[in-house]
């Protein structure tokens, strides 16, 4: 087989190899759980629970890190002038308007780390290759997301037992790489696949009764179609759903007819906005606060690729999910939990030349950023400081890059901060030796229990 | 073991599809398919990717047939009742009977009639307003009703492939993107202008350049950077960053501005003004100086074909390996197919994918084939909910940025919200249309006057062969049975008592709900094949 057809064959990226081709070794290559050193007081002692909000499309790195804008105005560097009346930075350089002060909020609560520089090392920019690879947390070859991966080694430790429920929850749109699991044979036992979950006025677990009367027997069916679904051949995912249907729905039940500790509310005068980000944070931490087995849940937003109209966009979205996140703190401390962290990420930051059609276009560079999780994080406020990049700037780009004193690493390093989290000794074995966000700083960001 | 089919039948398969003589006149019992009419000759194609013929099909078991028959009109989101089958396949040319069909127009003046968006154009007032979704269901209800109403045809064929070309990567109208999203009208418009250029036979490379330069394209892919990049990635598998910069450049006076959020109006901007780049960049092997230049070196080029019979072979074969994948676009590029239906015509018909193909089905693919089956009385108020269904199984039409995912979702939720809506909306829906004339749903009473009411065994696999494909297993067979002949009706008599109408109509009744617990009811499965 030619270099070409290899490429094909793999990814079908064929100018892709060039840039990197460590990422287009064959696919599913078995994940070296052999090689995985996992402390088990670590794990009991952090007893961590995570919210992942993935950022697809990726979001403008300006939200969280403003301190280059300056320049850019001052050189005219942008091919649009930056309209300054919509850009206010709060005192650590949050944008205002996108929800920057509720981030400012939180990390003045030292509750919040910013990461100003998470960038990636080669310039491949297309959303699904970077999902993949990012949310996958390894570019070596193992389709298995971070979170499978996770789910793996917690199995393989015997660090949650089969009577655990609703360990891995996802509130997503799609599939999601987050959860793919192909890379460990055979695939995750059916405690720890992920299960989906949403927050309407109805149950969607629940059944309307039969269409006849007569028929009063619905166990019959039920037994009956479970030993159908078991057989080979059959789509396994849509087997266990039905499998777990009847839990799920006294479950949802339970979750829903809680009620918030005083004075949270997840909606503006009781309608959640428009993004429904309050809905999936309440839903996120309704799980969470009631059941401790939960370990990880995992959650899109809607895209954040504004190639045109950015400024709008970013504004509005930014400032009810920074609400909705700082909502979700606010609810954790009231109840004591310092075990609960949300972590955000997403394909890419978007570069800070306003286009000709008023959007960002895809970058480099990206804020990661980490909410509560007092219990195991050390939190600093923000760390890491940005130039613009010089290279870029010829082609309507305007890219920032780490200065070269500034700490910073490549999105891969997220899945080995989740994974020295929760009791990994040697993440690094599992994201192609990507040490965790942190590794090496002056200051510990990561609390080891 | 499948068995190599010589190239000289399948050539002369296709040479048959295209010119309506596949398989003589359509059958006197395809009531629903009749009335319609050849067409002339189209361009042949040569074939030596091994394809279904009737002689092969013939050659499979009874029940195979039945299964591959479903399997192919489920994937068109049609089906038909056991009868139609049985009586297709013991005349033995359900083969070519099925190509003829798709190869031949058909007038059907009243779809025109049954459910068409005349709400008219949005102004800057009704955009602000919660008008756009609903305009937006509008249109999609539009295009299903077409879809679901519109007979097998040579225009059906066109419908069909324009709206699964909808759903992907390559032509989505992406409604999610905030630019399209004030502009539901651009997903008729992409629609209708990939319907009528598949129907009148334009060649792929034409359709796709036609398409990166409309207006559609660019609410989607909206600024010089975002479109070249895009347009590299989706047509070529082109990831080279160093690229874009360049294609932006000869793009540098196009874009779609929609700037002020709420204006009812766009600006499309289209190669036309005093921005026009001057200076020639080597980029895809040529020298380009304008957009249009990039987009015919983007057709033009050597991996286009690859990149798009690739991408089309993705959506059918998800659960196939990559190599595996490959393979079949390599088999497929073997026989130069140059239009989209020769392509599709390529995929459907195989044996590849009607033997081994084991994908999800999208749910278009499962409720229109299961209301065609039972003959569910399907009014304009049924599209409603099928919209909504789309939404909540994540499988929403028309509406990603990048397309729907090739594999179905099917996580708990997506496949919870699935199966509630094939359950509810379809399988137990009692059609009361004679209290309530608005009402759809099933007529129960009618459909189970189909099956072979002669014993019980007999009666309860006619159900399971006609909704399911396959007969009852004998534990199946052993618990339903002693369940019915053990539960009595509110009657006082038993429902497995065949000799009460209520009786039957009561065992389908429960029959299809057992069905919509079934994994199988959501899937395609694999066969043994010759």
């Amino acid at each position: 087989m030619d270099r070409r057809e290899f490429i094909k064959s793999t990814f079908g990226f064929a100018t892709a190899a060039a840039l990197c081709p460590s990422i287009l070794r064959a696919g599913s290559s078995p994940l070296p759980l052999n090689d995985v050193e996992f402390d088990q007081n670590t794990f009991i002692g952090n007893s961590p629970q995570t919210i992942i909000i993935y950022l697809m499309g990726g979001m403008g790195e300006i939200v969280g890190n403003m301190t280059n804008l300056d320049e850019i105005v001052t050189n005219g560097l942008s091919q649009i002038e930056y309209p300054m009346q919509y850009f206010t930075s709060t005192k650590d350089g949050f944008w205002k308007e996108a929800g920057g002060d509720f981030i400012q909020s939180m990390v003045d609560d030292g509750n919040a780390t910013i990461f100003r520089t998470c960038e990636q090392k080669d310039l491949l920019k297309a959303h699904k290759l970077n999902q993949i690879r990012f949310m996958h947390g390894n570019d070596m070859g193992y389709e298995s997301g971070m979170v499978s991966t996770l789910m793996h080694v917690l199995n393989r430790f015997n660090a949650v037992s089969e009577d655990e429920v609703m360990v891995n929850f996802s509130m997503v749109d799609s599939n999601f790489e987050l959860l793919t699991d192909n890379a460990v044979s055979p695939a995750l036992p059916g405690f720890l696949k992920p299960v989906s979950f949403g927050l309407d006025s109805y149950n969607p677990f629940a059944r309307k009764a039969s269409a006849t009367s007569s028929f009063q027997d619905d166990d019959l069916l039920d037994e009956l179609s479970f030993e159908v679904n078991s057989q080979p051949g059959r789509e396994p995912k849509i087997g266990n759903m039905f499998n777990l249907r009847k839990s799920l729905k006294e479950y949802v039940y339970k979750i829903k007819s809680t009620p918030l500790p005083d004075g949270i509310d997840y909606t503006i005068d009781g309608i959640y906005d428009r993004y429904n980000f309050g809905k999936k944070l309440e839903a996120a931490m309704r799980i969470l606060t009631q059941n401790p087995q939960t370990r990880v849940i995992s959650l899109t937003t809607e895209s954040w690729d504004d190639h045109s109209n950015a400024i709008d966009q970013h504004m509005n979205r930014g400032y009810y999910l920074f609400r909705a996140i700082h909502t979700a703190m606010e609810h954790a401390k009231r109840i004591g939990k310092e075990n609960i962290n949300i972590i955000l990420f997403g394909d890419f930051g978007r570069n800070l030349n306003i286009n000709s059609a008023y959007g960002w276009d895809h970058g480099n560079n990206q804020n990661v950023m980490f909410f509560g999780g007092k219990k195991y994080f050390n939190h600093l406020g923000t760390v890491g400081e940005t130039v613009l990049d010089e290279r870029m700037l010829k082609v309507n780009r305007i890219y920032t890059t780490p200065s070269s004193s500034s700490y910073a690493f490549e999105p891969y390093a997220v899945a080995s901060t989740l994974y020295k989290l929760y009791g990994v000794k040697n993440p690094e074995v599992l994201t192609g030796g990507r040490k965790e966000i942190g590794s090496g700083l002056q200051n510990a960001f990561l609390k080891i229990v | 073991m499948m068995r190599i089919f010589p190239l000289i039948g399948s050539l002369l398969l296709v040479l048959g599809i295209f010119t309506g003589c596949g398989g003589g006149a359509v059958s006197s019992t395809a009531t629903q398919d009749s009335g319609a009419d050849p067409i002339l000759p189209s361009v042949p194609v040569k074939s030596s990717f091994e394809m279904i013929d009737d002689e092969s099909f013939n050659a499979l078991s009874e029940e195979d047939r039945i299964y591959v028959a479903k399997k192919l009109y489920s994937t068109l989101f049609k089906g038909r009742s056991l009868d139609f089958f049985k009586s297709q396949i013991d005349d033995e040319k359900f083969v070519s009977d099925f190509t003829s069909r798709l190869s031949m127009q058909t007038s059907q003046p009243e779809i025109d009639k049954i459910l068409v968006d005349n709400s008219g154009d949005l102004d800057d007032e009704r955009r602000r307003g919660d008008e756009i979704p609903s305009k937006k269901g509008k249109i999609v209800r539009e295009i299903l009703s077409r879809l679901y109403f519109t007979r097998l045809s040579s225009d059906y064929f066109s419908d069909y492939i324009a709206y699964v070309l909808n759903q992907t990567i390559m032509f989505s109208p992406a409604w999610e993107v905030e630019s399209v999203y004030r502009f539901p009208e651009l997903i008729m418009s992409n629609f209708n202008r990939l319907r009528d250029r598949i129907e009148a036979g334009v060649p792929i490379r034409h359709i796709v350049k036609e398409h990166m330069m409309s207006v559609e394209n660019w609410a989607r892919f909206r600024s010089p950077e975002d479109n070249g990049r895009e347009m590299l990635e989706i047509w070529l598998y082109n990831f080279n960053d160093s690229d874009v910069p360049l294609a932006a450049k000869v793009l540098k006076n196009w874009r779609f501005l929609n700037h002020d959020g709420f204006s009812h109006s766009y600006s499309f901007i289209n190669g036309i003004g005093d921005e026009e780049n001057n200076e020639t960049v080597a980029l895809l092997g040529k020298e380009l100086r304008t957009g249009e230049d990039f987009y015919d070196a983007v057709v033009n080029h050597e991996d286009f074909m690859y990149t798009v019979v690739n991408r089309v072979v993705e959506y059918f074969f998800p659960t196939f390996g990559d190599t595996e994948k490959k393979e079949i676009t390599r088999q497929i590029l073997k026989n130069e197919p140059t239009t989209f239906k020769e392509l599709f015509f390529n995929i459907i018909l195989s044996k590849k994918y009607l033997y081994e193909s084991d994908r999800v089905k999208s749910l278009e693919e499962t409720a229109f084939s299961l209301m065609h089956t039972i003959e569910f009385n399907a009014k304009v108020k049924s599209f409603i909910p099928i919209d909504g269904a789309l939404t909540k199984t994540n499988q929403r039409t028309m509406t990603y940025k990048l397309g729907r995912e090739n594999s179905i979702p099917v996580d708990t939720l997506s496949s919870s919200e699935y199966h509630r809506f094939i359950r509810e909306y379809i399988l137990i829906n009692r059609d009361e249309s004679d209290v309530y004339p608005d009402d759809d749903g099933i007529d129960f009473k009618s459909l189970s006057e189909r099956y072979d009411v002669s014993t019980l065994d007999k009666f309860v696999n006619d159900i399971f062969l006609d909704i399911l494909g396959r007969k009852a297993t004998e534990n199946e067979l052993e618990r339903l049975i002693s369940y019915f002949n053990k539960t009595e009706r509110n009657s006082g008599r038993l429902l497995g008592d065949l000799s009460q109408p209520y009786s039957r109509y009561e065992i389908v009744m429960v029959l299809l709900d057992y069905f919509s617990r079934l994994t199988e009811l959501y899937q395609y499965r694999k066969i043994e094949g010759e």
